[in-house]
């Protein structure tokens, strides 16, 4: 058991309480406040002038399978060989001990997804894990938490161009995943078949994962840079009735009334990196603040390694200066993608019954003086300056 | 003409190194600009023509972006966009990056927004030797117009680039390289290709080279002694581990992009922020965006993260002006508010390290060339 304290303790977005005191219980947040009272031998972390704020979370990484300091060995992202891989799962590519997850403990994010990346139409199962333990099954919050499919340039690039697996064009992308999931169907009404006739049926990794999406156990999340890639997959989403997120949604701004209306997940970003290819081509910081006004709900991320996951905060005070309040910024690298990840009873927040994920900062988050000084995961230091 | 124009910054806070020597600091000042120039800074002077009111305002002179391939690799364009690099052979001394910038890719405005008024611009680190650099001003108008220094230095790169670059011809060891580049200079000590080699084989004009891992850093400065020439640094990944040498050797430098990732085995130690420190940089260390590696209208971040990291803000400014300049050979015309010098200026809102700080104005030559719309979108 330790009693947290500080001058401050954000709580949730830029809630915060003064001269505050936060008890940690077996790594959950037992009471959280301006006095509490406990016991002579608990231990007592006093942070003096210091701030606190949850520990940051990102909900698009590539963390431990982009080969970071290592090289083509270790990529690990991408099952490109063909264009619907729903059999694979990223937790078997994951190396916890890339340099990647100190990074990330070094910019204060102590959760984050890991996607596949979006060489492929359909790209395989993401999962959710916090950025330090002694093994991934420790580190695990949840698995299966998002199928990831990609629309555009990438997969045209991958399959089309270098590969001729088909997709070659966005509307062979589209009907790839529609004939997807239209499979899926089809297994999904010979499994329950099987079963209520007590048969033998045999389970296909292949749509196992997009059944999970169609029972709506997970969202499909779609790589969508480009306006006509995000209306194609909000199309084919509706159209099977999944729930989804657009990862990326750099066009967003060019259609947000569109985007903000049908209340999206978009996880935007990476940011601070320069845009390359044509479909990023209308990337613009004030991304966030637009779909915010617009009504879509708003994760950033630094989609590791396209942006150094270190440097998650400072893209937050980019997007910040870019018009969105400092409360939907800080929501936006915190609770928001706790939320979109189907997480936030256990991280995005500092509330009592939460985990004790924080870190310490030498002043106020956004600022300069704002830098990152300790990282805590169960209220245990995991990382220090 | 416009920059005929004269003007009066007045009553801002000015980077600047006091007359009474010192090291640089904000100093409460009216800078004075006439034909384009720097005419006179004081705290009390006469106005004669247009005043600008800067009071609360933070002036920086023009930011430098020491390293980048703004215009070489242009904003989201692929392939049509790239020519950043030639990788049929692995010497190509007879490039110039001058031919290959797009002056209307939108980096030029980015950079004009956030305050960078001078780019160097060089050819990539696929090739041992891939070409010359150039300086341009961040002006309007045909490249030619915007030059300052046509070729400032010859590019080249040691490591993994070069070895994996060109499709299995030599070199595909780090001695390939090392043989070849002998050999070029060699031969040019011989018999010139042209007279921009000859001043860079003679020392008068740098050979830039950009690395990254301690050995290859090692070789850099070994070529340095044996040729006597001009040898200044990009990159840098394992700074740390030859910081004692680039100092005794008062070796130029350029550090970057310190935002990147490791994508590979040589740039592990990229968070080379950790140990810069006053006491190890010499007055030609600089920062880079190595754009589009870091986009280059985050330049001032990048200060921001270094400062945030513990080196003091006076380096770090010193490093994104000044040093910038003398790293690049321009520092006679740019790179500090001082009488004489050219009228480039970065006018901030709030103190300019702040992540959160905007860039108001933007001039060069004594010419407005942005200033701040809080509506733009783009």
């Amino acid at each position: 058991m330790q009693l947290i304290k500080a001058k401050r303790i954000y709580t949730v977005g830029t809630e915060y309480i003064e001269d505050a005191s936060m008890l940690i219980k077996d790594g959950k947040i037992a009471e959280i406040g301006k006095d509490i009272s406990v016991n002579s031998d608990v231990e007592v972390l006093d942070f003096g002038d210091r701030f606190i704020m949850p520990g940051l979370i990102d909900s698009h990484t590539h963390l431990g399978v982009w080969g970071d300091g290592e090289g083509p060995g270790s990529h690990d992202g991408n099952e490109w060989t063909s264009i619907v891989r729903g059999d694979v799962r990223i937790w078997d590519s994951i190396n916890i001990k890339q340099m990647s997850f100190n990074t990330a403990l070094e910019g204060g994010v102590t959760t984050v997804q890991v996607l596949p990346g979006s060489s492929n139409a359909i790209g395989g199962t993401c999962c959710v894990l916090k950025t330090k333990g002694s093994s991934l099954d420790d580190m695990l919050i949840k698995k299966h938490t998002g199928l990831k499919g990609a629309l555009g340039h990438n997969v045209k690039r991958r399959h089309g161009q270098l590969q001729n697996h088909g997709g070659a064009t966005r509307m062979g992308i589209a009907s790839t995943i529609r004939d997807y999931f239209n499979e899926v169907e089809m297994y999904k009404i010979k499994k329950e078949q099987a079963e209520d006739q007590g048969k033998k049926f045999k389970t296909e990794l292949k749509y196992e994962s997009g059944l999970k999406v169609l029972n709506k156990e997970m969202p499909f999340r779609v790589h969508a840079h480009r306006h006509d890639d995000i209306a194609t997959a909000i199309r084919i989403c509706e159209a099977y009735g999944v729930d989804y997120s657009i990862e990326h949604c750099t066009d967003g701004h060019l259609i947000r009334d569109y985007v903000g209306s049908k209340k999206a997940y978009v996880t935007l970003g990476p940011g601070l990196s320069s845009s390359g290819k044509n479909e990023s081509a209308n990337y613009t910081d004030k991304n966030p603040a637009i779909l915010h006004e617009s009504g879509a709900k708003v994760s950033l991320t630094s989609d590791h390694p396209f942006l150094n996951i270190r440097y998650l905060i400072q893209y937050g005070a980019i997007v910040h200066k870019s018009g969105l309040n400092k409360h939907e910024t800080l929501l936006a690298l915190t609770l928001n993608p706790a939320k979109a990840m189907g997480v936030d009873e256990r991280v995005g927040s500092l509330e009592i019954g939460k985990d004790g994920d924080f870190i310490v900062l030498a002043g106020e988050p956004l600022t300069l003086k704002g830098r990152i000084e300790k990282t805590y995961i169960y209220g245990e230091l995991a990382w220090e300056r | 003409m416009s920059n005929k124009n004269c003007y009066v910054l007045k009553n801002g806070n000015v980077f600047m190194k006091p007359e009474n020597e010192g090291d640089y600091a904000f100093v409460k000042a009216d800078v004075y600009i006439e034909n384009g120039k720097i005419k006179e800074i004081s705290s009390d002077l006469e106005l004669t023509c247009e005043s600008i009111d800067m009071s609360d305002r933070y002036i920086l002179p023009g930011l430098i972006e020491s390293h980048s391939r703004a215009g070489l690799v242009e904003h989201g364009i692929g392939v049509e966009g790239k020519d950043d690099s030639e990788v049929d052979a692995p010497i190509k001394s007879k490039l110039y990056a001058i031919d290959g910038i797009n002056v209307l890719d939108p980096s030029f405005l980015d950079m004009k927004m956030t305050g960078v008024t001078t780019v160097g611009i060089f050819p990539a680190n696929d090739n041992v030797i891939s070409g010359f650099g150039c300086v341009l001003k961040n002006k309007n108008g045909v490249v030619d117009e915007m030059i300052m220094t046509k070729a400032c230095g010859l590019k080249g790169a040691l490591g993994v680039s070069p070895k994996a670059a060109c499709g299995g011809k030599t070199p595909v060891t780090r001695m390939g390289s090392m043989a070849l580049l002998n050999q070029f200079i060699l031969d040019n000590q011989y018999e010139p290709v042209n007279e921009d080699v000859k001043a860079v084989i003679e020392g008068e004009r740098p050979l830039y080279i950009e690395c990254e891992r301690h050995d290859d850093i090692e070789t850099a400065l070994r070529l340095k002694e044996r040729f006597d020439l001009d040898v200044r640094l990009i990159g840098l990944s394992d700074y740390s581990d030859v910081k004692r040498a680039l100092y005794e050797k008062k070796i130029p430098f350029s550090i970057g992009p310190i935002m990147g990732y490791a994508h590979n085995f040589e740039t592990v130690g990229r968070d080379v922020y950790r140990v810069l420190d006053k006491s190890d940089l010499n007055d030609m260390s600089t920062l880079c965006t190595n754009h589009p590696l870091i986009n280059c209208k985050y330049t001032m971040l990048q200060g921001t993260i270094l400062s945030q990291n513990g080196l003091d803000d006076i380096s770090v400014l010193k490093m994104m002006t000044i040093n910038a300049a003398k790293f690049l050979g321009i520092d006679e015309r740019v790179g500090s508010i001082q009488v004489g010098k050219d009228a480039d200026f970065s006018v901030w809102d709030v103190y300019p390290l702040e992540p959160t700080a905007n860039v108001v104005m933007t001039m060069i030559d004594g010419e407005i060339v942005y200033k701040e719309a809080r509506d733009a979108t783009y």
